[in-house]
């Protein structure tokens, strides 16, 4: 892809998170930013959501029933080309530096901390999905 | 002023300095733990001091001062530019008064009132203003994240989310108002706060009809049913809409500091791969941590090194190597660090300068002095030596003499090194101030630019690093004021908003090379041209002859300036010919080169040590002269056919220029000795003010390394002579000031 | 409808208005460590509320109003 051409193009991100109103407020806020948003409530769905389309960043959530952010990451990252190397943002908790040392083991890019007030979570999806200046 | 003064005044000054460094690297780079500690502590134990040496206005305004970065450190005040003027505000006004403490003993008699004013202004800053400390921008307010959070996973489909912040009056009740019978009638409530505005009274001091609440609210309610609800009181509620629009709006700028941001992703990157432990996994984390630090650097503008991590990327793919990209991303962190080293070496390590001594200057000087005259004693003894030999003869006794002369000569040579060291500091000095400069008047003049510093290591004398300190402050502040556009201006000519300022020093054997570059609209040589043709600097023919670049040059003539108007910044009494007189008294050259649209750069050529001149002594109308050496190009021997007459001018050409002669001794008003017209005359070519001129001299003599005593006595404001030095052979030599007889 | 003391007990009962909220408080002040109990209450006015709110003390529950167990229930049991 030319260079001109790509770095022109509408950024998309996936948000996965279990919590309607979380998608719902993270995609408000990202769509507004400028950005392509696409939800997806589980690991599941966010795989056959990741085959099926290309993202310039993913948006994970730690917590959730069933298969788990770090697991979802982990399987990310061994996938084959492209997929393997999404770039991943991690919304982890406060909960003791844990959360963090293992977002890191599992090979998560960087992590924000809940509460994720609008302007820090546009801030960081900008700089991690390469948009423009 | 006692001891216990002194010591306050010297630590005062010190802290000043440390604190105006870190402030402005927490300005730039963001929250750092470590650097607000440190400026806590510096405000802190500034207004302890104060109290000891009973300056109680300053103590004053630094308690107010200490008050607000005691928030900051707990996080309960973002840093912001305004945080952060008025902090190196209030420095600049404890530096003025610990200035005038030192000077007369006492602070001026308006400082109580400066202080409770400033005080004031510091305090402001505290106080929690409800409607500005919201974001400006359109983006929904932080409490709205905290509030999603407590609401449990629940099955909302798509449709409208609002937020309402309600802060009812507290006289509402007496309106008749329920403002929680009002938050009950919201359809679809799905997460709620209710908190008290101000703290609560104990209660029995509590008005029990004062409304004391504070309600927030999420809500899968459409703005018409909230405005129905609300609408008795719409000037007590915001509200704010969550679900998505359907208009996208182009991703914004980062404009909140973005130094730190980037700097923290390349580093978690970093982290990532150093975690990794399974090998399947491998080319997952180093291509993501590759992708990701690329993305963001291109965000932040920095293709260069964003190239260099794809490179890398490439490479470590074809190779199955994650350390490839590890390493890069090491160069690409390092590389971020680089322009803060210079800025920051000084706050590095605080600690580290407490290996040095504090020595009065004026110990220095004396000692400098007995070494320069241990050198001229030593040169005398050289001479006598010589003189001996032939009288001693070949023997033990000429050799003795020989030896032990030499090995003083080197022994003194290399005291009086050291001593010169002594007053050798580091050009970081006088760099230190000049980030604050420029983050000043980028306020001042709405401009945007960013100032690099280089080769603050490099040494000079204590004596040139103070001379300097003017004229590169004119040299930034014209930079800033004519030569940097406005950032409109910047964007439609294509150039990155941020504008550039480099100031770079560099050693070139014993000489030192400073630069000023900034890329901001160049110099153009037409403009000069035509206001030197107003000014009527020089006739007409000569200033078209000029090529483009020397036309440049002409902007370090006096009484010229190419600004439309003098402003203050950059125009009061200092102009660039006066830059150019101070770079020349410390025996330097300037020059200045531009690109019209490109920039502009002024480089100073200095020597590193005034102290020490090479003397070349010359024989006019039958005296000798000093002539310093850093001002003689050549000196050539003329043939009288060489030589032209115009009028009643003499002169020659030399390469393709006509230089003028003058004869020493006429200038010197010295008894000329009749010229021999067939005998090839002795010029010497120098260099001054940027015009070239021959100084015919009788005979030339030798070199000498000297150190020149000031003239003295009478002769004290004598023109034309910068001092006297000692020839070799003991006689009193007038080094003369070749600018000054030329001016 | 009316603020009733009990012993270490206040009583929260019924509907209650914004002249309430004197009394309720003037009762905490009175009695101060006393268990609020609110298990009987109706709609209470945010006067009312901002009262057991500001008290800080023992609130005996669950609410008689849905609305406030819902709602504001756990803030007044901090």
């Amino acid at each position: 892809m030319a260079a001109a051409e790509n770095a022109d193009r509408r950024r998309s991100v996936l948000i996965v998170d279990d919590s309607s109103l979380v998608r719902l407020y993270y995609h408000g806020a990202l769509e507004k930013a400028g950005f392509a948003v696409e939800q997806a409530i589980n690991g599941i769905e966010a795989t056959e959501k990741v085959f099926a389309h290309n993202f310039d960043l993913l948006i994970v959530d730690i917590n959730m029933p069933g298969m788990d952010g770090l697991s979802f990451v982990r399987d990310m990252r061994r996938r084959k080309e492209d997929i393997a190397t999404l770039p991943i943002l991690m919304i982890t908790t406060e909960a003791g530096e844990t959360d963090i040392v293992d977002a890191r083991d599992a090979g998560v890019n960087y992590y924000l901390i809940k509460p994720v007030s609008e302007a820090d979570l546009i801030r960081h999806v900008t700089a991690l999905a390469g948009t423009p200046p | 002023m006692n001891q216990l003064q002194e010591q306050f005044i010297s630590e005062t000054k010190e802290l000043i300095l440390q604190a105006t460094d870190d402030l402005m690297a927490v300005e730039r780079f963001g929250f750092d733990a470590e650097r607000i500690d440190r400026i806590f502590r510096a405000f802190h134990t500034l207004k302890g001091s104060a109290g000891v040496v009973d300056l109680p206005a300053m103590a004053l305004v630094l308690h107010a001062a200490e008050d607000l970065l005691a928030a900051v450190k707990a996080k309960m005040r973002p840093v912001t530019t305004a945080l952060v003027s008025e902090a190196l505000q209030c420095l600049d006004q404890v530096s003025a008064w610990v200035d005038a403490f030192e000077a007369r003993g006492a602070l001026p008699p308006q400082a109580g009132e400066r202080a409770r004013d400033a005080a004031l202004r510091l305090r402001a800053l505290l106080s929690d203003n409800k409607k500005s400390s919201g974001t400006p921008d359109k983006s929904r307010p932080d409490w709205v994240a905290a509030l999603i959070e407590q609401v449990p996973a629940t099955d909302i489909s798509a449709g409208p989310l609002l937020a309402v912040d309600y802060e009812p009056l507290p006289g509402c009740f007496f309106n008749g108002d329920d403002p929680l019978a009002l938050i009950a009638a919201i359809p679809e409530l799905l997460a709620l706060s209710v908190e008290p505005r101000d703290p609560w009274p104990p209660l029995p001091d509590m008005d029990p009809f004062a409304c004391n609440l504070r309600i927030r609210a999420i809500a899968a309610a459409t703005r018409e049913q909230f405005a129905g609800i609300f609408r008795l009181v719409p000037d007590q509620v915001e509200v704010f809409e969550l679900a998505p629009t359907t208009a996208p709006a182009a991703a914004g700028p980062d404009v909140n500091g973005s130094g730190a941001l980037l700097d923290n992703i390349i580093v978690c990157q970093i982290a990532m791969l150093d975690a990794a432990k399974a090998a399947d996994d491998s080319y997952g984390r180093y291509g993501s941590a590759a992708r990701a630090a690329a993305n963001a650097l291109r965000h932040f503008a920095r293709d260069d090194l964003a190239s260099e991590v794809e490179a890398a990327l490439e490479a470590a793919f074809a190779r199955q190597s994650a350390s490839l990209v590890r390493d890069a991303l090491r160069n690409v962190a390092s590389g971020l660090a680089a322009p803060l080293e210079a800025n920051d070496r000084e706050t590095a390590s605080p600690a580290a300068s407490n290996r040095s001594l504090r020595i009065d200057e004026a110990r220095i000087d004396s000692l400098f002095n007995l070494s320069g005259e241990l050198i001229v004693a030593k040169n005398s003894l050289a001479h006598l030596s010589r003189l001996i030999e032939p009288v001693v003869g070949e023997g033990d006794l000429g050799r003795n003499i020989r030896a032990a002369n030499e090995t003083l000569d080197s022994l003194i040579t290399e005291m009086h090194a050291a001593i010169l060291q002594l007053r050798m500091v580091p050009l970081s000095q006088l760099f230190r101030s000049f980030p604050r400069v420029v983050r000043d008047l980028c306020l001042r003049l709405d401009k945007r630019a960013e100032l690099t510093i280089q080769g603050g290591a490099a040494e000079c004398d204590k004596k040139v690093v103070e001379r300097l300190f003017e004229p590169l402050l004119h040299l930034v502040r014209n930079a800033l004021d004519h030569g940097i556009e406005a950032p409109d201006e910047r964007r439609e000519s294509g150039k990155p908003e941020l504008a550039h300022i480099a100031l770079e020093a560099a050693r070139a054997g014993d000489r030192l090379v400073l630069e000023v570059r900034d890329d901001g609209r160049g110099i153009n040589p037409a403009a000069v041209r035509a206001k030197a043709l107003e000014r009527g600097l020089m006739p007409v023919a000569e200033i078209a002859a000029l090529s483009d670049e020397d036309a440049t040059q002409l902007i370090f003539s006096a009484g010229l300036s190419t600004a439309g108007a003098v402003t203050d910044i950059s125009g009061r009494g200092v102009g660039m010919d006066v830059v150019r007189n101070t770079v020349e008294q410390l025996g330097g050259k300037i020059a200045v080169t531009s690109r019209l649209g490109v920039g502009t750069s002024v480089r100073l050529d200095l020597p590193i040590n005034v102290a020490m001149s090479q003397i070349m002594v010359v024989a006019a109308g039958g005296q000798l002269f000093g002539l310093p050496m850093d001002l003689v190009s050549e000196t050539v021997r003329l043939t009288p056919d060489r030589v032209s007459r115009i009028k009643n001018n003499r002169g020659f050409v030399l390469r393709n220029r006509i230089v003028p002669i003058c004869s020493l001794a006429e200038v010197l008003d010295l008894t000329c000795q009749p010229a021999d017209s067939q005998a090839p005359g002795l010029v010497i070519v120098v260099e001054v003010g940027g015009k070239i001129v021959a100084l015919e001299v009788d005979a030339i003599h030798d070199r000498l390394d000297a150190v020149l005593k000031p003239m003295q006595g009478l002769l004290a404001n004598a023109p034309a002579y910068s001092g006297t030095t000692m020839s070799a052979d003991g006689r009193v030599l007038l080094v003369l000031d070749v600018r000054e007889l030329f001016s | 409808m009316t603020v009733r003391r009990g012993p270490g007990v206040i009583h929260v009962e019924g509907a209650c208005g914004v002249e309430e909220a004197e009394i309720l408080l003037q009762a905490v002040v009175e009695a101060p460590g006393a268990v609020i109990d609110w298990s009987a209450c109706g709609r209470l006015h945010t006067a009312v509320v901002q009262v057991i709110l500001a008290a800080k003390g023992p609130v005996r529950g669950p609410c008689g109003d849905p609305w406030l167990e819902r709602w504001v229930a756990r803030m007044a049991r901090q």
